[in-house]
């Protein structure tokens, strides 16, 4: 996966969320319970699963554009995970011993 | 052009009435866990994506066995202030502090990831039986809400097989990838259960 994709992924990642949260508040209130829109609540407007999704959305979007950032400027060796270069060098190694016994 | 004062939207929130519902008065644990569980489950994605750039800083590393703990404190306040089903939500409390410390003693290198494994797979499969078919009431082929509870506890098990194939087949990126999507649709299903809970 190339840089710009994985910078890209998750920089749209708390928009994403905040997407399925309107579009989740859209359907309870514009479809499953249009009687309800008038007898809203505090505990609800706290409480509601999809404004939960779009504060959450919101809180991701804050933490993941600068990681977004860094990610767009960094180099291959440091987007790979210390544990895929682990296995990554023991494949290496695997395939010279492989080879050393042909 | 349209002004907003902070004071006006506060009293027009404070006017609004009060759901009065079945915690009782308190407000409900199920969406803040939900959140909290994507949030952590989303940022559990974004750590495989950014590789190595997500260990930059020192309290990234830390996240996921944080959640863990705030979330059993959290659980523990809702076992003090919830007059219901207090013993299933304290033995939640107490698997995710543990949960959250080994994972805590793992990341600091302290013990490898097979016996953090070997710790985390038996709770993940308790935990789903006390969130799921124990915390479930009523009719599971005709309750909604019993229904979500119940998978909120599928959701757990898939976790905890996740774990299980991780251990049988070695760290991959996909398991990896599985597990923290896992979380964020442990997150989601907390938040269905929250839609289906009459408090609205």
């Amino acid at each position: 996966m190339t840089r710009q994709l994985r910078a890209l992924l998750i920089g749209m990642l708390g928009p994403a969320l905040q997407a399925a949260g309107v579009a989740w508040d859209l359907l309870e209130h514009g479809v499953f319970a249009r009687s309800e829109i008038g007898q809203l609540t505090l505990q609800h407007i706290v409480t509601g699963p999809a404004h939960l999704l779009m504060a959450t959305g919101l809180a991701l979007s804050a933490i993941c554009i600068p990681i977004a950032l860094q990610v767009a400027t960094a180099s291959p060796e440091e987007l790979a995970r210390p544990d895929e270069i682990v296995s990554d060098a023991e494949l290496a190694g695997e395939l010279r011993t492989v080879e050393a016994a042909k | 052009m349209l002004t907003i004062e902070v004071g006006d939207v506060l009293e027009a929130a404070g006017r609004l009435p009060m759901h009065g519902d079945t915690t009782g008065g308190a407000l409900p644990g199920h969406p803040f866990f939900g959140a909290g569980f994507l949030f952590v489950g989303s940022l559990m994605v974004v750590e495989l994506l950014a590789g190595s750039v997500w260990s930059r800083a020192y309290w990234r590393r830390m996240l996921w066995p944080g959640a863990l703990l705030t979330a059993g404190a959290g659980m523990l306040i809702v076992s003090y202030v919830q007059p219901g089903s207090k013993s299933l939500h304290l033995t939640l409390a107490m698997l995710l502090l543990l949960g959250g410390y080994t994972e805590g003693q793992y990341r600091l290198g302290k013990i490898s990831r097979a016996s953090a494994d070997a710790f985390a797979i038996p709770v993940l499969i308790v935990g789903g039986f006390v969130i799921g078919p124990m915390h479930a009431t009523g009719n599971l082929m005709s309750s909604t809400l019993a229904q979500t509870h119940l998978l909120v506890g599928v959701v757990a098990w898939m976790l905890a097989g996740v774990k299980l194939m991780r251990v049988r087949f070695g760290p991959t990126l996909a398991l990896e990838y599985s597990f923290a999507s896992g979380v964020m649709m442990l997150g989601l299903s907390l938040l269905l259960v929250q839609q289906f809970h009459g408090a609205h």
